[in-house]
């Protein structure tokens, strides 16, 4: 008895973490592509060897976008992106509430940084600001600071990756 | 020569019909048994661990995310097994060790696997996962490694989630309390009762600094661990509940003495009626306890949890408990000849006195002389406490 509910508890183990890999990859059959301009990055910062630094225009939301209560720092937020010109997705509304997403339109879960008092802006992270590329190939990004279009895979299960980054 | 060689030998006597059986069980207790768990092996399992963790940590960018889960699976699974078929069959202590590393690369896996594939946390709730497993695993075992291994995952994510998040994680709480301490109350070992309390008091302090924001909730939570350990007969539970939960209640009542004279402390004791409810069903129930168990001298104990707080002056008679508490029990001590309780008495005397002091003395003195007077007061103090102490061992020998 003991003996198979150990093999159960290892193949449990074994299967969470099989999972969180498989469901990386699932995104691409199940996910949604949707394309996101980033914003101008310090030089410096922007390229570490194996990835790139990116900002996205999506990180900062204005205090009028923002509905219900303040969110506090690290806290979860939901945003709603919807598809703006030429198939660039821009924030709709923002809350620490769930949001539905209607056509043309998708939820990004982010993490809550800081509000900026004086410009009442608040940064979001999304978690996709690396973008790994082979080594020594990241140069061809540093001249393009912002305007860059990347495209992200969002997964119903709220999970996403960068797929490709192009010079619009 | 150790048992284990005893008993091997024994076996052939046995056969040839030298001594019986029961003789070869005696000549076995005559030689030393093997140690529970030589510490060497805990080291050696906790360095290979290491080792696995830093070799992939170098050269882990080289390798491809498909190559990096494979190692990761592969790795626990063959150390789960192979320690589980070791534990089995050969040697309990290396199999334990090698299911040890197998948790550790769980965990590892964990967020080795979350950071590969950008998985944002909101929570701590990876350690929620990995303390569970960690537990289930115990739950298999009931090894005290295992134990200690778990509860300790299951503490340092409660204390991520306060740092990080600034919230009280229910899930690791509610773990602790059915999971682990189903397991304490059933093998009423002191070691799990230990360490069961110690990230007890832990997990409510953080709990009363996050969700309540009022330090006296801690009070209750204290309290209730003392009533738990007083409830429950077997001793191996009971010391430990009751020493960590006074042991914690005391630091918290010196903590009062310095801060109750903060009005960012005392302005958030409000009249809610709450905790005066919960506080006096407590209370009244510690108070029965130890009166129906004939040990109401235990309540000097309950000395400590009054919560003098509401009144004006708190903080000087929070210094006034500290003092009967450790009057109380210097003064039983010697009555009933109880060293440990003179003892106890003793060092909370003694530290109530410093803390007293330092109160009292810090912010009028110049700082050499409240040194040199406070060294002169301790040294008094000692040397009366300890001249009690011979006459009374003296006069228990010549009794």
């Amino acid at each position: 008895m003991k003996r198979i509910a150990f093999y159960v508890i290892v193949a449990l183990q074994v299967l969470f973490l099989a999972g969180m890999s498989a469901s990386y990859y699932a995104m691409d059959t199940f996910g949604e592509t949707i394309h996101l301009k980033t914003a101008p990055v310090d030089p410096t910062d922007l390229f570490y060897g194996d990835y790139v630094i990116l900002n996205y225009e999506i990180e900062e939301i204005t205090e009028e976008k923002w509905s219900g209560e303040e969110p506090s720092h690290g806290e979860k937020v939901y945003v709603l992106l919807a598809e703006a010109e030429e198939g660039v997705y821009e924030v709709k509304k923002a809350s620490t509430e769930k949001l539905e997403a209607g056509k043309g339109e998708v939820v990004l879960k982010g993490k809550h940084q800081w509000t900026d008092m004086s410009s009442s802006l608040h940064r979001i992270s999304y978690g996709i600001n690396r973008y790994y590329v082979e080594e020594n190939t990241g140069r061809k990004y540093e001249q393009n600071q912002g305007g860059m279009i990347v495209e992200v895979v969002v997964a119903p299960w709220g999970q996403k990756k960068i797929v490709a980054i192009n010079e619009s | 020569m150790n048992r284990d060689h005893i008993r091997k030998e024994g076996r052939k006597w046995v056969e040839k019909g030298i001594i019986d059986e029961s003789q070869l069980e005696e000549l076995v207790e005559l030689y030393p048994g093997r140690s529970n768990r030589p510490l060497l092996l805990t080291f050696a399992a906790i360095f290979i661990g290491l080792g696995f963790l830093s070799f992939i940590a170098s050269n882990w960018s080289a390798i491809p995310d498909i190559g990096r889960m494979t190692i990761i699976i592969l790795a626990l699974i063959v150390f789960y097994l192979t320690g589980d078929v070791v534990y089995r069959k050969k040697s309990r202590p290396v199999g334990l060790s090698l299911i040890t590393i197998a948790v550790l690369i769980f965990g590892s896996g964990i967020f080795l696997t979350g950071q590969m594939y950008n998985y944002t946390s909101f929570s701590a709730f990876p350690f929620f996962i990995w303390a569970t497993g960690a537990f289930l695993v115990f739950a298999i075992y009931a090894d005290r490694l295992l134990f200690t291994l778990a509860i300790i995952i299951a503490t340092i994510g409660q204390i991520y989630s306060a740092i990080n998040y600034m919230e009280f994680y229910s899930l690791i709480g509610l773990l602790l309390l059915i999971g682990f301490g189903y397991f304490v109350y059933r093998h009423a070992d002191w070691l799990y009762a230990t360490l069961f309390s110690l990230s007890f008091v832990l997990q409510a302090l953080i709990l009363t600094v996050t969700e309540h924001q009022v330090f006296y909730w801690l009070i209750v939570y204290l309290l209730g661990l003392y009533v738990a350990g007083i409830l429950i007969a077997k001793p191996n539970i009971r010391l430990p509940f009751i020493q960590v939960s006074v042991t914690g209640m005391f630091l918290l009542a010196v903590w009062q003495v310095f801060f109750l004279e903060y009005e960012f402390v005392t302005d958030n004791i409000d009249g809610g009626f709450l905790f005066p409810l919960i506080w006096t069903v407590l209370m009244a129930g510690a108070l029965l306890v130890s009166w129906k168990g004939k040990a109401f001298y235990t309540a000097i104990n309950l000395l400590l949890f009054l919560p003098v707080f509401y009144v004006e002056s708190g903080a000087v008679l929070v210094l006034l408990l500290l003092f009967a508490f450790s009057l109380g029990w210097l003064i039983y001590g010697y009555q009933q000849g109880s060293a440990s309780q003179i003892n106890k008495g003793t060092i909370s005397f003694v530290s109530s006195t410093v803390i007293a002091y330092t109160q009292l003395a810090w912010d009028f003195m110049d700082k050499s002389l409240f040194f040199f007077l406070g060294g002169v007061l301790l040294f008094t103090l000692s040397f009366f406490l300890e001249k009690k102490r011979r006459d009374f061992t003296k006069r228990g020998r010549a009794e």
